[in-house]
């Protein structure tokens, strides 16, 4: 046994021998070494070798188990919805009827839900907007002020229809004259300062703040349009019937439409603030706005 | 140490085969004689275990170049020997591993397109007991190459391979059982 050994002891140190004499590296092998310690570290195949197998055997050891049971979670997914499938037939016979009950439910509640978002969605940018209207026909006109944000949305209004003030005939369409000349009035007797609202609504050529509103912007007449209907007192509010009725410039009138419209219109009362220290009495046409609080 | 065959097993012992490698010196002159001395074996060594020629001398070379980046550790040539060969034998692991997982995700490419080192692998192998000695696991291997072409003793071969001399008898025990019936059913 132990010649055997030795025997194969041998065979195998000859063997060995003969197989590596028959290797012969290359001559360059010290230059090369030499250029790895002179230049920068470059990976060598044979670290990157080792890098790349622990690495691929990490990951794949890792990520094997986790994509077959992904792939297992999918397939019973599948086989459970797909038509012809095990469960599927097996709750056919009992709740077939509710595979289109299901869908028809889904389909009306994603219509109710559309309509309902483009229904709402407007008004909830026009209340959240301040000075300008992106849909002005989705505002409500109010008596006595005109347009309901006759101070803003007339003139800040997107549309041509609705842009009555940059006109050369000063918004003669739409807004309401009591008011015009009532923010006039403000302007005049309030602060300095002037109010752009203004300005824009009477008329571009004319600087508002000292101007008084009657004598010198012609764009102040009165239109049908913007006057109030519902009046109470009679004397002082013009009728919508008569069209170009002059009541606007010697009743005080004018400084009680703006009132009229800050009241109800918040984002008017916002626009001309503190305008009139001493605050005028405008004569209202509704007996409810003339107890109105004063604009402060 | 008489007994031991040195004229034949090339230079793999850190003995008078390399003379004397001073302390003192710096890294590229210990680089220089440890590869006038020693790199022809390492690489066949690595050529042994990895059945690539070019392969093992890249092996080898970056053998040297990191113990040139340890040498402040080493600073003796029984030590730097040692080292270059725990680092081949691990490099070779590595290089092995990489083989495997190479093999069983790449395609295989044509048999009429050898590859450049199939000449080599092919000379390797031209002997049936290198060809029974790939049949190994890569420690039996390893170790069988160590005792039977280093001609390294079993310490020497526990520190190359980082394991323990039982280890080492063990291995060997096995790989010359498994090696025998091979060439046994070969014959």
């Amino acid at each position: 046994m132990n010649t055997l050994n030795r025997d194969y002891d041998e065979v195998l140190r000859r063997a060995l021998r003969a197989a590596a004499e028959s290797v012969e590296p290359s001559g360059d092998g010290l230059e090369r070494i030499r250029a790895r310690l002179s230049g920068p570290p470059l990976l060598s195949f044979a670290s990157a070798a080792a890098w790349y197998s622990d690495g691929a055997m990490r990951f794949t050891t890792w990520a094997t188990p986790a994509i077959e049971s992904t792939v297992k979670a999918f397939r019973s997914v599948f086989d459970r919805f797909k038509p012809g499938g095990t469960y599927y037939r097996q709750s056919d016979r009992r709740f077939g009827w509710l595979r289109p009950l299901a869908a028809m439910g889904t389909a009306i509640f994603v219509v109710a839900a559309g309509a309902f978002a483009i229904m709402t969605l407007p008004q909830a940018i026009s209340s959240s907007g301040s000075s300008f209207t992106i849909f002005p026909w989705t505002q409500h006109s109010h008596p006595g002020g005109g347009s309901g944000k006759s101070g803003l949305a007339g003139s800040g209004s997107l549309l041509p229809g609705h842009s009555s003030s940059l006109g050369p005939s000063g918004g003669s369409s739409t807004t309401a004259p009591a008011s015009a000349k009532c923010k006039s009035k403000i302007s005049k007797t309030g602060s300095a300062t002037p109010s752009p609202t203004i300005s824009t609504s009477t008329s571009p050529s004319v600087p508002i703040s000292s101007s008084p509103p009657v004598s010198v912007s012609p764009s102040v007449t009165p239109t049908p349009t913007v006057t109030p209907t519902p009046t109470t007192s009679g004397s002082a509010s013009p009728n919508p019937g008569s069209a170009g009725t002059p009541t606007a410039p010697t009743t005080p009138a004018a400084g009680n439409g703006v009132v009229d419209s800050a009241a109800t219109n918040p984002h008017a009362a916002v626009m001309v603030p503190s305008r009139s220290s001493t605050p005028t009495p405008c004569p209202s046409p509704t007996a409810k706005k003339k107890s109105s609080p004063p604009l402060t | 140490m008489a007994e031991r065959p040195t004229t034949v097993t090339e230079t793999l012992i850190a003995d008078v085969a390399l003379g004397p490698v001073h302390a003192e010196w710096d890294a590229d002159r210990a680089v220089t004689a440890l590869y006038s001395e020693h790199y022809r074996s390492l690489v066949r060594l690595a050529a042994l275990l990895v059945r690539d020629v070019a392969t093992a001398e890249e092996v080898v070379q970056d053998s040297f170049v990191a113990m040139h980046g340890g040498w402040r550790r080493l600073r003796d040539s029984d030590k730097a020997l040692s080292y270059l060969r725990q680092s081949v034998v691990n490099r070779s692991r590595s290089v092995l591993r990489h083989r495997v997982v190479v093999d069983r995700n790449a395609p295989k490419p044509a048999p009429d397109m050898p590859s450049a080192e199939h000449g080599a692998i092919a000379l390797l192998e031209r002997s049936a007991v290198v060809a029974a000695l790939r049949t190994l696991p890569p420690r039996q291997r390893e170790a069988l190459v160590l005792r039977y072409y280093g001609d390294l003793s079993e310490a020497q071969i526990a520190a190359a391979m980082n394991i323990s001399k039982g280890a080492v008898k063990s291995h060997t025990a096995r790989a010359m059982i498994a090696l025998r019936s091979v060439l046994e059913r070969e014959a």
